[in-house]
């Protein structure tokens, strides 16, 4: 007797026990589907004899359509060139049904100083109970492509956004992410993910019963920020400049005699090669500026340019140009560029009130990752 | 008792036990809670829409005297359901004495005699400890005559 007693005591404060956790963790309630049911006696006496009734009722629980999304971290800190920093979130079934969501993942436009682009964000989730954080060669962590996923009443996920952080990200820039997790319940045209709060579907609930959204638009979101609290500059943008002569010629006459040298003597055409290098990031706006040297006479038009996005660059074999005419060689991928400043090829030159040409600009604009090169052709003066 | 079984496992939400002269019936309702025109709210017993986890739900319970004699001693019994609370308060029923238990309908005493063991302690029973209710009608039912009782419960 006493022995029951215990028991009976202890299986009480087990069960009160369970309930605290549940009722902590999330609150669900009783699950979908589940029939309830209500059976009345009545006792009476008539004409002396006792007799009794019964009348019951049932009915089953209708499904809630809820759905909770958190952020690990309001923000996360990074490095420029970081790669593959994932962002977690939790997406918690706070139904009481089994449901299928789909995940949506998207950039704040509005806070995305980075920046990043949609086409950066990659999307794996883990059903694991107990995630471990983010690791692509992990077996937990799945690679969302669009397959809705169920996840139970009181069930959880964990989902990671993951992205490369750009070369170019500023100090102390940010981006905003977000997750959207949409329930996928519809029923003869009623979709969830569609319906304000407290739409009833009809028959699309667990063992069909009504489904009730409870959950604006049958979803819900949060968002984390990446911010970029170290800055590594050897990750950053870099441009490299290199000129270096590709080849010279000149013309020595004497007494009707020509012939052509390539020693750099007064009168010969000097050929610069100029290799820019955009490494890291891209660059924006970049213009290439050669003051010509003192004692050298730039050949007009003599502006080419190899821009092609993304090109490897090398050394391209010197071709003299004719002489004396000196008429600036075409070389394959370059571009002959005009002086003009029309600012449709970008080159330009920047004369003297002698009219000599001091400088040469190329604008070359915005520019990927990749190697761009310029030519031009200058004349040593005799 | 066949029939008695058959309608105990049935899933209308109204069913009838259609004895020879006394006659039970038991309604289930969504109860709301709806705001009038002045801001006072009260609850409103409608036909069920939503039964969800956290709404109320109301029982109605008719018995219905069809015979030529009066019916004495009545008594109406109704465990609480499963996965379901007791709402405070919320049983009702014209010149009854209501009761409840906490053990299952072994004992049935007014709230305030009402006790269970809570780790270990003996401590008042709160209406959610509740595990029947039990209306006793003070008159007898003549025939011809019925008599209504009611009580909510919010579903786990």
């Amino acid at each position: 007797m006493k022995k029951n007693k215990f028991s009976s005591v202890l299986s009480t404060s087990l069960i009160v026990g369970s309930a605290f956790i549940g009722s902590n963790a999330f609150a669900v309630g009783t699950d979908a589907g589940t029939a309830i049911s209500n059976t009345a006696t009545v006792s009476f006496t008539r004409g002396g004899t006792p007799d009794s009734e019964q009348a019951s009722v049932s009915f089953n629980v209708d499904e809630i359509i809820n759905v909770n999304v958190t952020a690990a971290n309001a923000s996360n800190n990074i490095t420029n060139g970081d790669d593959n920093v994932a962002i977690a979130y939790t997406v918690t079934n706070t139904g009481n049904g089994t449901e299928l969501f789909k995940l949506l993942d998207s950039i704040n436009s509005a806070n995305n100083g980075l920046p990043l682009s949609s086409g950066d964000l990659t999307v794996y989730f883990d059903t694991s109970p107990t995630p471990d954080g983010f690791d692509p060669n992990s077996i937990n962590e799945q690679l969302y492509t669009g397959t809705d996923i169920s996840i139970a009443n009181d069930g959880f996920i964990t989902v990671y956004i993951v992205t490369d952080v750009p070369n170019g990200a500023a100090l102390n820039t940010k981006s905003e992410l977000l997750l959207t997790a949409v329930s996928q319940t519809e029923a003869g045209g009623i979709k969830a993910g569609e319906s304000s709060f407290g739409t009833v579907i009809p028959t699309a609930g667990e063992g069909t019963t009504n489904a009730i959204v409870a959950a604006e638009q049958g979803r819900n979101n949060a968002s984390s920020e990446l911010t970029v609290t170290t800055f590594d500059p050897s990750k950053s943008l870099v441009v490299n400049i290199n000129k270096t002569i590709l080849g010279s010629t000149a013309l020595i006459s004497n007494a009707g005699t020509n012939v052509i040298t390539d020693q750099k003597i007064p009168g010969s055409v000097v050929t610069y090669f100029i290799k820019v290098a955009v490494e890291n990031d891209g660059a924006t706006a970049l213009s290439i500026s050669d003051i010509i040297p003192t004692d050298m006479t730039y050949i007009a038009n003599s502006m080419r340019v190899q821009d092609a996005a993304g090109s490897t660059i090398n050394i391209p074999t010197y071709i003299a140009p004719t002489l004396p005419a000196a008429t600036p060689v075409t070389y394959s991928n370059f571009d002959a560029l005009t002086d003009a400043a029309d600012a449709l090829d970008g080159a330009t030159t920047s004369s003297n009130a002698a009219g000599r040409v001091q400088s040469i600009t190329v604008d070359l604009g915005d520019l990927a990752i990749g190697e761009y090169a310029i030519l031009l052709d200058a004349t040593i003066n005799n | 008792m066949i029939k008695k079984i058959t309608l105990a496992f049935s899933l209308s939400l109204m069913s009838l036990v259609a004895s020879a002269e006394v006659t039970l019936t038991n309604t289930v309702f969504e109860v709301v809670t709806i705001t009038n025109e002045d801001g006072s709210k009260q609850d409103k017993w409608q036909q069920p829409d939503k039964l969800l986890p956290g709404e109320r739900v109301g029982y109605q319970i008719e018995v219905n005297n069809k015979g030529t004699e009066p019916a004495v001693d009545i008594v109406i019994a109704n465990p609480i359901p499963e996965h379901t609370l007791y709402v405070q308060d919320s049983a009702k029923g014209i010149n009854t004495s209501i009761e409840f238990s906490v053990d299952n309908g072994k004992t049935f005493a007014q709230p305030a005699q009402l006790f269970i063991d809570k780790e270990g302690k003996r401590v008042q029973a709160t209406s959610e400890d509740f595990t029947q209710v039990r209306w006793k009608l003070n008159t007898p039912l003549a025939a011809g005559d019925s008599s209504t009782v009611q009580y909510i419960v919010k579903i786990k």
